[in-house]
């Protein structure tokens, strides 16, 4: 994919939503937001990270804070140019590349509106190839990329730099900046060059997303349940099916924990969750887990289902994707593994054979 | 004795159904709807007063399509200016985003931002400043607005400033000015807020000048009792208050087929299917509600904010368009035209009702059906079962142990014996709506983002206030209930929070 247009953001939404393995939030006026700034100013340029200079200056971003906010305090527009103007001004050059954190559900959004208005490209690539909690698991950080110099903007374009830390030390700080901001705010860590973004980032996640939602549409465009086609396009599995038959669950430090359970005459289903689906039981063994993407999607129609979106009777597939290689590192399973969540066992990826 | 008289005003028929005390109908009449829609009424409750004397009517309830379809046919909308009490200017999605072009640039007059509007914890985004709202009224009145949509955020959680935006409107404006205040209209999510509340002011216009003329019908006939307009939850409200908020009469039409529906299969759990003249909807009922879906809920391509009945449709009716060679049976439909486009009436065009006709299954006075043979026949009612009963079974695994209840005008036209499952077709099937419309109670519903800290504690609360909303509307001590309970957590904020709604009625 060379860019993206306006009626690429469809199937990115859903594709993302896929990808957002349960996390990541309605993307709804993310969509919006990106829609209209594109609708303005036109479509935006995507880059592979083979087509960076290597002093190119690239930016990762995304909002942070309640969705609640999101959607009634909605951006005013200008809080990642006015980033972009703090930023230029710390680095002493411009922003030439811009890309978002997670391409998991409504971030994926996060640089269109901006890129189209400031006629910047957007990089085909993001830092954790799915969704995860928190701000420290991704791949920049893995790579010893620092987090910091992070920019925080409110809707006034009042930025805060946040410098000389780490990214734990950002995840508390930011948090706390975000809620004086009004609990919503747009945010930039982990800025690069071109050179380092290379070796760093999980390339080529916005066109998978847009691929994806792109199979999973002209499926049922077509009368056919996208799940097959889906699977084939990610190499995924299809752990199990049945119909939701319990959901029990908390609101535990701002996260959504719980468990759902699935049941069809033969067999029995747990997915176990912390807004992203963690692991999945099968007849009380576990069958897959954390950083395979684990999603559940309604039959017939393959709408993807969040963790918040849950509700009793909804008949679902639940299908596990490869995790992104940098996970399946032992870096990576130490910080997004199942140990890493409280989970007794140690990471199994899921594939054709295990089933 | 006195009477209830239900009337619902379609896109093809006028129907209606006086009710006594014990919700027996004991008159019923069917007659086309009129371009002006009050003449039609007229000549209905025409029909009705030869059963009933004026002075045994209790009272009147209307369902219409006026709403729906002012919106869907682009006329009679007042030119609406938003006013967006938002101090941090927000630009990324402008109003209207998202609608069909025709329909926004003929109801959008223009947009003005005012200082003001609230965080999450309450505090003002910026000071309110009243002669920010007066330049921006003055503004607006000179783009040509006739109506005002004020959407401040966070408004449902804190309604001060949409309120004191109305004040210096009336003073500004002149108190006859419409507007309309969006946090009395949806709950929290901006854009569909601001959507409901843009759809609300367009109406204004018709509802006006419509339900107005509705009444004045049916004093010329010598009728005294009040006249309730029907709502998209199935309630209903006084005149008033319908020309306040037009847009929650959207969606009432549906809401009382299939709330008529199973009351009249005498059922509280049923799938009801209503068979019109170009569409096929099904919805579910639950305890005597229908199911209600809250997000996604949109009309003409527009998203909304409030709940509005869960109904599938397809392109199935009465009037649809058969194709014997290709066996397809619609989309299109002569629609309310079937009485004299179909080949039954001298027409050229094959429809689902000829079909019916020729079998024999149904007659109308003066139809000549055409000739077709018997496995045609079959054909066209085996595809027309098929979909139907597809459609049946994609509104949700846990239905399809219940009853389906068939109803609408095109309801006759099926032989359901050869039909899976317990389906069938109760006595007043074509009346459904009508009888749905009768039967309507008085409701109130409570829409909030609250803390939930105890959360059985807080629902118990909300309860308590929404039932006693209900009673102040006009609801009956003895029947009045929950009757919708939805619940969306918010997360990521720093204590646990939820937005409610809860439905009481009676």
């Amino acid at each position: 994919m060379q860019k993206i247009a306006a009626s690429d953001l469809d199937n990115l939404a859903l594709g993302s939503a896929i990808l957002g393995s349960g996390g990541g939030g309605d993307p709804a006026y993310d969509l919006m937001i990106a829609r209209h700034g594109m609708e303005k100013y036109g479509d935006v340029k995507l880059l592979k990270t083979s087509e960076l200079a290597d002093d190119d200056l690239i930016v990762p971003m995304g909002f942070m804070g309640a969705p609640l906010v999101g959607i009634e305090k909605l951006p005013s527009g200008i809080e990642f140019s006015r980033i972009l103007t703090s930023l230029e001004k710390y680095a002493g050059k411009k922003a030439s590349v811009l890309m978002p954190f997670e391409v998991g559900g409504g971030n994926a959004f996060a640089p269109f509106a901006v890129a189209a208005q400031l006629g910047l490209p957007v990089l085909d690539a993001d830092m954790i190839g799915r969704a995860f909690p928190e701000l420290q698991m991704c791949s920049c950080y893995l790579k010893g990329i620092p987090a910091v110099p992070a920019f925080l903007s409110d809707s006034f374009g009042n930025t805060v730099i946040i410098e000389n830390g780490n990214s734990f030390d950002l995840e508390r700080i930011a948090r706390k900046v975000t809620v004086a901001m009004g609990s919503c705010s747009a945010l930039v860590m982990h800025v690069m060059t071109g050179a380092q973004a290379r070796n760093s980032v999980v390339s080529g996640s916005l066109s998978h997303a847009v691929n994806i939602g792109e199979e999973m549409s002209q499926s049922c465009a077509n009368g056919v349940d996208p799940l097959q086609p889906l699977l084939k396009l990610t190499s995924g599995v299809c752990l199990g099916a049945g119909n939701i038959v319990d959901i029990d669950q908390v609101i535990s430090d701002g996260f959504l924990k719980g468990k759902v359970t699935i049941r069809n005459e033969k067999e029995t289903y747990e997915v176990f969750y912390r807004n992203e689906y963690l692991a999945v039981t099968s007849g009380g063994q576990y069958t897959a887990s954390t950083p395979d993407i684990l999603m559940l999607i309604e039959q017939q129609t393959g709408v993807p289902l969040t963790s918040e979106s849950l509700q009793y009777g909804i008949k679902v597939n639940i299908i596990a994707l490869p995790a992104p290689k940098i996970w399946q590192t032992l870096q990576g399973l130490q910080l997004v593994g199942p140990r890493s969540f409280g989970y007794d066992f140690d990471y199994h990826p899921v594939n054709q054979e295990t089933l | 004795m006195k009477y209830r008289i239900g009337i619902d005003i379609g896109g093809t028929h006028t129907d209606g159904v006086v009710v006594d005390n014990n919700n027996k109908i004991v008159a019923k009449a069917k007659t086309l709807t009129t371009q002006r829609v009050d003449e039609g009424f007229k000549l209905l409750l025409k029909q009705l007063l030869d059963e009933v004397k004026p002075d045994d009517i209790n009272d009147i309830s209307l369902g219409t399509t006026h709403a729906t379809n002012a919106i869907l046919e682009r006329k009679d909308l007042y030119r609406v200016g938003v006013i967006r009490v938002a101090g941090h200017g927000p630009q990324s999605i402008p109003p209207c985003f998202g609608w069909p072009a025709d329909l926004a640039s003929i109801v959008l007059a223009g947009t003005e931002f005012v200082s003001g509007g609230y965080e999450c914890d309450g505090s003002p985004i910026t000071p309110f400043k009243h002669a920010d709202v007066v330049y921006a009224l003055e503004k607006l009145a000179a783009q040509g607005a006739e109506s005002l949509a004020i959407v401040g955020v966070f408004s449902p959680q804190n309604p001060q400033q949409e309120l004191e935006v109305k004040t210096i409107a009336a003073e500004t404006l002149g108190s006859d000015f419409p507007v309309s205040l969006s946090h009395q209209i949806g709950g929290i999510g901006y854009i569909e807020r601001e959507n409901s509340t843009i759809l609300n002011a367009c109406l204004k216009s018709i509802m006006k000048n419509g339900f107005y003329k509705l009444r004045g019908a049916i004093e010329t006939l010598g009728i005294q009792c009040p006249l309730w307009i029907t709502q998209n939850n199935g309630s209903r409200m006084p005149l008033q208050q319908a020309a306040d908020y037009p847009v929650l009469t959207i969606s009432a039409g549906p809401t009382n087929s299939f709330i008529g529906g199973s009351k009249l299969a005498g059922l509280d759990n049923a799938v009801v299917v209503d068979i019109g003249g170009t569409s096929t909807d099904v919805g579910v009922v639950r305890s005597g509600y229908p199911r209600r879906r809250l997000n996604k809920s949109k009309i003409g391509g527009i998203s909304l904010n409030f709940s509005m009945p869960d109904v599938l449709s397809i392109a199935l009716g009465g009037g649809s368009h058969v194709d014997l060679s290709r066996n397809t049976i619609g989309p299109l439909s002569c629609g309310k035209d079937t009485f004299h486009l179909g080949k039954s009436f001298g027409g050229s065009q094959l429809t689902l009702t000829d079909i019916a006709l020729s079998a024999g299954h149904i007659s109308v006075p003066g139809a000549k059906p055409p000739q077709i043979s018997e496995r045609d026949y079959r054909s066209v009612m085996n595809k027309a079962k098929v979909d139907v009963q597809q459609l049946v079974r994609s509104i949700g695994i846990e239905e399809q142990r219940l009853p389906v209840v068939m109803i609408g005008g095109g309801a006759s036209l099926f032989d359901y014996r050869d039909w899976e499952g317990n389906v069938f077709s109760p006595q007043h099937a074509n009346v459904a709506n009508a009888f749905g419309a009768a039967l309507a109670e008085f409701s109130a519903t409570i829409d909030l983002v609250v803390p939930f800290m105890d959360r059985d504690k807080e629902i118990a609360k909300l309860e308590e206030i929404a039932i006693e909303k209900a009673l102040a509307q006009g609801a009956d001590k003895r029947s009045v209930r929950i009757v919708d309970r939805q619940i969306i957590p918010y997360h990521y904020a720093t204590q646990p929070i939820a937005r409610v709604m809860i439905t009481a009625s009676g």
